[in-house]
């Protein structure tokens, strides 16, 4: 069972991210079904599905699970609260039996925009069930880096020195200049996290998945939104 | 999906970026939903007051899907200005709705743009007369009593603006 997990401030758009990450696992998963020839494909989500979604929102409504969810992802929640420190052991127990019942190839963790990341990998290393190394991928706002390196200094800190990929996002809404800057301070940050520019709101090119998924493939496609 | 910047664009530039204006005096614990971060983060400034809740939305007359993008598009431009206006910073306001026949949209803001998606890509075939939005607010340098004055005032002014009448 492979794990991301998803951090990043409130609003850096790890859910558009999200969205466009499950389109390429499905597609993938489609793909070699079909390859395979092994069983007749109906839709996306057979018997077991293939990815799961843990959605974690600080509010005691939730949201996200909504747009994944009509989106036609198999999407578990977590609200009021954040799996990175108040929600940690619901967590685990969570994973633990979606590992037993579920057994997808892929669970993708979505936590609160507050919440520190390497956290939730440590809990889970450490009482989860699962065994292949988590990845933590940092979705960065690069349109309000400095702002909020301003008025979260630490959170936002700590969400890069703890991503093994970050990804700079909102590359639309930013100037050449300013992506730069925000580039090397992430490198100064973290210098050996893979970064990659992308913009949310357009297509992202398979490549960006299969280089944080570990997928093969052919390098033009491009996930939906 | 369908993606409109309304001409309406909030400007940034006159939020105080410093960070006295996010000092706020108010207990740590009791209004964020349990996020139980105020030591880690060593900044009172961090911590941001959470609004969220579910809206029944009635319309006591017929709305077409843009009369309904329409009214959410004002509220929460009307809590983006409310924000903006008391050097508050926004980490996210988001709002999803879902109405008869499966017409859905998410609009979402950090301080700039709002963007407006149709997350079913569903038109409704006939007049809407009930929904349900679900609303987060997450801001900083304010509590939550306040936070959830200005989003709930906000729907009942911008349906107050509108010609017709409708009620949470
Ligand atoms: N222009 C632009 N907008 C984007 C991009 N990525 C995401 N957005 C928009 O930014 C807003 C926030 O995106 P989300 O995906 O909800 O962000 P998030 O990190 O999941 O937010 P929270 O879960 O609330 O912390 C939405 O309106 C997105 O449409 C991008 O690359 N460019
Ligand atoms: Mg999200």
């Amino acid at each position: 069972m492979n794990i991301i997990i998803f951090g990043g401030f409130l609003g850096a758009g790890k859910t558009s991210l999200i969205l466009s990450l499950a389109s390429f696992l499905i597609q993938k998963n489609l793909k070699e079904v079909h390859q395979n020839d092994q069983q007749e494909v109906q839709s996306p989500y057979l018997q077991s599905p293939y990815l799961v979604i843990i959605e974690n929102e600080i509010g005691e409504t939730g949201i996200d699970h909504k747009i994944l969810r009509s989106g036609g992802y198999e999407v578990r929640e977590l609200f009021a609260g954040c799996v990175c420190c108040t929600l940690a052991a619901d967590l685990t127990v969570m994973l633990n039996e979606i590992a037993d019942t579920l057994k997808p190839q892929w669970v993708i963790i979505e936590c609160t925009g507050l919440a520190y990341p390497g956290n939730i990998a440590d809990t889970l290393n450490r009482y989860g069930k699962h065994s292949d190394p988590i990845r933590i991928v940092t979705v960065v706002d690069a349109e309000r880096w400095e702002e909020l390196a301003e008025v979260a200094p630490i959170l936002v800190e700590k969400q890069v020195q703890e991503a093994d990929v970050v990804l700079i996002n909102k590359i639309d809404l930013a100037d050449d200049e300013v992506i730069s800057l925000v580039e090397d301070r992430i490198h100064s940050i973290n210098a050996s996290a893979k970064k990659i520019r992308l913009s949310g709101s357009g297509m992202i090119p398979g490549s960006v998945w299969r280089e944080i998924t570990g997928a093969n493939g052919s390098s033009e496609e491009v996930t939906e939104k | 999906m369908n993606q409109r910047n309304h001409p309406n664009h909030i400007e940034h530039d006159h939020v105080d970026l410093s960070h006295e204006s996010y000092h706020t005096d108010h207990d740590h614990t009791s209004h964020h939903a349990g996020h139980d971060h105020g030591a880690l983060l060593g900044a009172a400034e961090e911590i941001p007051a959470v609004f969220s809740q579910t809206l029944f939305l009635q319309f006591d007359k017929d709305m077409t899907e843009n009369a309904i993008c329409a009214l959410l598009y004002d509220w929460l431009t009307s809590i983006q200005h409310w924000a903006l206006f008391h050097h508050h910073y926004i980490g996210h306001i988001k709002i999803f709705a879902e109405f008869e026949e499966g017409f859905q949209l998410w609009l979402s803001a950090t301080g700039r743009e709002i963007s407006v998606k149709n997350t079913a890509m569903k038109l409704p075939k006939n007049p809407v007369r009930r929904g349900t939005a679900a609303v987060t607010a997450i801001v900083f340098g304010t509590d939550e009593a306040s936070l959830k004055v200005a989003v709930l005032n906000g729907w009942e002014e911008t349906l107050a603006l509108q010609s017709g009448k409708a009620a949470i």
